[in-house]
């Protein structure tokens, strides 16, 4: 195709001149659909988790989920509490059978590492 | 939540290059989308309104298009120019909507007046034969671009009306300036092909 023909078709193509004025609403408009899509989506943040836990099915998972994870942390926490308790208790009977005996026993034993030393 | 844009005297808007308006949009100055919509919203409504022949579609394209650049505005990095970027987005929304609409063709292909857009030419002054002939020939060139297949029309589009280079071009449709060439000359060969007669008998430019 020469120039020519180029230059040619473009001035035909120009006489199709479609009405292309923007309303004056155009501007407020698309503010109006911005802000009408952001409440939109945080609206649908929250309907997503109410659809997800309206399925019995993914609700059961999640309960069964919140539980193992809550027996889970309660088993750490008695393992804790448990141990604590037991050196506590074991104190309290070498203090009561003779209160020299613990002071002792903790003698004896910084003597045996000494003398592996 | 968005908050209305409020008159800022910190710049003048006008005199900012697009990629500074879309810096400061991206930094929370929503004036500057105002700014960049007054640049820029009639050749996006140009461009819609000659891709889909239909002004209410158009409208709504170029509105969802600044809704888009809005939406991506901390996305957008200055690397290429502004228009670009815009155009290739509206040319993406343009070939979705298109798509949608041969999947749902009874719908009716009317603006929003109720009139087709092909009715709405500006007046020239002309007599009212030499304006018949003339609604006649944008018709016939009307029909022609809105047989081409998308690549070929968005480049006759943003090439013919918007005047976009070769280079711009390719960084709309994320292919070579080459391959520009090449859907320009096919998309030319192919008008002067469905044209035909309008096209001999119309004088040298």
């Amino acid at each position: 195709m020469k120039p020519e023909d180029d230059q040619k078709l473009s001035q035909l193509l120009r006489q199709w001149e479609p009405g292309t004025e923007v309303p004056p609403r155009f501007r407020s408009s698309v503010w109006s659909q911005i802000a009408a899509r952001q409440e939109r989506r945080s609206f649908s943040i929250l309907e997503r988790l109410n659809a997800f836990f309206a399925r019995p099915a993914y609700a059961g998972a999640a309960a069964a989920l919140a539980l193992l994870m809550s027996i889970g942390v309660a088993h750490q926490h008695a393992g804790h509490v448990v141990s604590e308790r037991r050196a506590m208790a074991e104190g309290s009977y070498l203090n009561s059978i003779s209160p020299l005996a613990r002071v002792s026993a903790d003698g004896a034993t910084l003597a045996m590492n000494h003398g592996h030393e | 939540m968005v908050t209305r844009p409020s008159l800022s005297n910190e710049s003048n808007p006008s005199k900012d290059t697009d990629e500074t308006l879309m810096a400061r949009l991206r930094d929370g100055d929503e004036l500057a989308l105002n700014a960049l919509m007054d640049r820029w919203e009639q050749p996006v409504v140009g461009f819609a309104t000659r891709y889909t022949n239909n002004r209410s579609d158009a409208l709504e394209l170029a509105q969802e298009t600044f809704v888009r650049i809005y939406e991506n505005r901390k996305r957008y990095r200055a690397k290429g120019k502004f228009s670009t970027w815009m155009f290739a987005i509206a040319a993406n929304l343009c070939k979705n909507h298109a798509r949608w609409k041969r999947r749902h063709p009874s719908v009716a292909q009317v603006t929003d007046d109720g009139v087709d857009v092909t009715e709405s030419l500006p007046s020239t002054g002309q007599s009212p034969d030499a304006e018949s002939v003339r609604a006649d020939e944008a018709d016939q060139v009307r029909r022609a671009v809105q047989e081409l297949p998308h690549d070929l029309r968005t480049v006759v589009l943003l090439f013919e009306f918007e005047g976009l280079s070769h280079a711009e071009i390719a960084d709309v449709l994320k292919c070579s300036p080459k391959a520009v060439e090449s859907r320009l000359y096919r998309a030319r060969k192919a008008l002067r092909v469905s044209l035909g007669e309008l096209f001999e008998r119309n004088p040298e430019g």
